[in-house]
């Protein structure tokens, strides 16, 4: 079997990271349209 | 704001729910023979690609409805899911090459699917950029509308032709990654993230709708403020 | 029948475009110029031994006509914003559908020019048989033409109102233009190379539904782009 985990590992860092990061901007963004 | 609220219960839930998509995809799901641990990307991966064509094929209809019903809230709806359906675009698009290098030999192959990410993408990326250079709503609603459904009616398109690539450019040597018969453990945990994945969109949807209607309220309360994004 | 005058006014508005386009020929000319351009740098570009004319030349038609495509397309509507008699035409007695018809037509016959002056070009200085093949080639390229200039039309009468309209249409025309010119590319390689015809007519077929689809469309969607 091929030793390929540190792409898994990098593919599900990085998808975590995006939805995170979209649900904090989205979290941020409609914030900042509240208080206005 | 109520609708906000809801939207983000449905997001930190989905998110909660990832990170046990996570652990079981991780640590309670089989590993594959052949592809070893990076096949697990595909629990990732095809969820997120589902989505991110649904939610275009969403954008299409609600700009269909909108020309024809003027309802703004479709208009409001069709600029979420196409933000959204970008982000999940993004998610297959990096996850694609990522997946791709250790089984195939490198990042990027004009393989089928992955060529189809990538024109949708773009779609997308033209979607959001026609509307953020349209200050007026109500042309830029309609202005947006007409891309949408040309986009919408673009997809079977762009599978036909991806379709054809194949022939012109080899196949990919190091490994073939046919359809996967998926045994029930592992059925199982991609059922799970599309469940997540479909969470997400609605959870993201929802609070990117309720920032749409938040912004418009802003605009009409200083009227014609310098009126930028996308609402 | 309503056809005939749709057709009618059609024309008439196509043939206003064209005079001015063909009195002023600045995109006429930078198009023809662009042509012989990429012939020439393909030309040194290329190395004999490992490339044949053939496997090149499809690349290079397509890449020519796309260009003069982008820069006819980039005027259609400039003309009309820019003298304000966008309006003078949206208050004629005319359907929406003959404007779009008559922007369509008059961008058709750009493209074609630069077609026309193009292919025998690409055969004289690449030396590319094309004779034997030219009513299939024909029809090929015409079809995969009005294919992206339809839509590009549609969007031209948007994106001209825009910011940055230059740079927004070839970006939004981007992912409209891949299967036609996948198609038409992928077919003038299989004709050029001498393939039977009863291979080229799948993607003769495929673009004949695509245009089919899309001028329909067009027509449908194009009274939304300029309705105030």
């Amino acid at each position: 079997m091929p030793e390929n985990g540190n792409y898994m590992i990098a593919a599900y860092i990085l998808v975590g990271v995006i939805l995170v990061g979209y649900a904090l901007s989205l979290y941020l963004r409609t914030r900042r349209s509240l208080r206005a | 704001m109520r609708m906000l609220r809801v939207g983000r219960w449905i997001t930190a839930i989905g998110l909660v729910l990832l990170a046990g998509v996570y652990v079981r995809a991780l640590s309670f799901t089989p590993i594959e023979q052949s592809q070893g641990l990076a096949q697990k990307i595909f629990y990732l991966h095809v969820p997120a690609a589902i989505w991110a064509e649904m939610a275009m094929i969403l954008v299409g209809l609600s700009s269909i409805f909108y020309l024809f019903t003027k309802d703004p809230r479709l208009d409001r709806f069709a600029a979420s899911s196409a933000e959204v359906g970008t982000i999940f675009c993004a998610i297959v698009l990096t996850t694609g090459p990522i997946w791709g290098k250790p089984i195939w030999g490198t990042w990027w192959t004009w393989d089928a699917r992955l060529t189809f990410t990538l024109f949708l993408f773009l779609l997308y990326v033209g979607y959001l950029l026609l509307r953020s250079a349209v200050p007026d709503p109500a042309m830029r609603a309609r202005y947006a509308a007409v891309l949408g459904i040309c986009g919408m009616c673009e997809v079977p398109f762009i599978h036909l032709s991806v379709y054809m690539f194949p022939t012109l450019h080899p196949m990919p040597i190091v490994l073939q990654p046919g359809r996967p018969k998926l045994p029930g453990s592992m059925l199982t945990t991609w059922l799970l993230s599309l469940g997540v994945f479909t969470l997400l969109y609605v959870g993201f949807v929802v609070q990117r709708y309720a920032l749409s209607y938040l912004r418009e309220q802003l605009e009409a309360v200083s009227e014609g403020g310098a009126g930028g994004g996308y609402a | 029948m309503r056809s005939p005058r749709l057709l009618r006014h059609a024309w008439a508005v196509a043939s206003k475009d064209l005079l001015v386009e063909f009195r002023s020929r600045t995109a006429i000319l930078s198009a023809a110029v662009f042509v012989v351009l990429v012939l020439v740098v393909f030309n040194f570009g290329r190395d004999p031994t490992a490339v044949s004319n053939v496997d090149l030349a499809p690349s290079i038609l397509w890449v020519t006509f796309t260009f003069a495509a982008i820069l006819a397309l980039n005027r259609a509507f400039q003309l009309e914003l820019e003298n304000q008699s966008l309006d003078g035409l949206l208050l004629a007695p005319i359907e929406r559908s003959s404007i779009y018809l008559g922007k369509l037509i008059a961008n058709l016959v750009f493209v074609a020019t630069i077609e026309v002056i193009g292919v025998p070009l690409l055969a004289l200085f690449f030396n590319v048989p094309v004779l034997p093949y030219l009513v299939p080639l024909i029809a090929l390229i015409a079809l995969a033409t009005v294919g992206f200039v339809a839509v590009g039309t549609l969007f031209s009468a948007m994106t001209v109102r825009t910011r940055f309209a230059e740079l927004l249409l070839p970006v939004l025309l981007l992912p409209f233009m891949i299967p036609p010119l996948s198609w038409a590319v992928l077919a003038t390689g299989r004709l050029l190379a001498g393939r039977p015809l009863s291979e080229i007519v799948g993607w003769l077929n495929m673009l004949a539904v695509y245009d089919i689809v899309f001028v329909t469309l067009a027509i449908f969607l194009f009274p939304f782009t300029v309705n105030e």
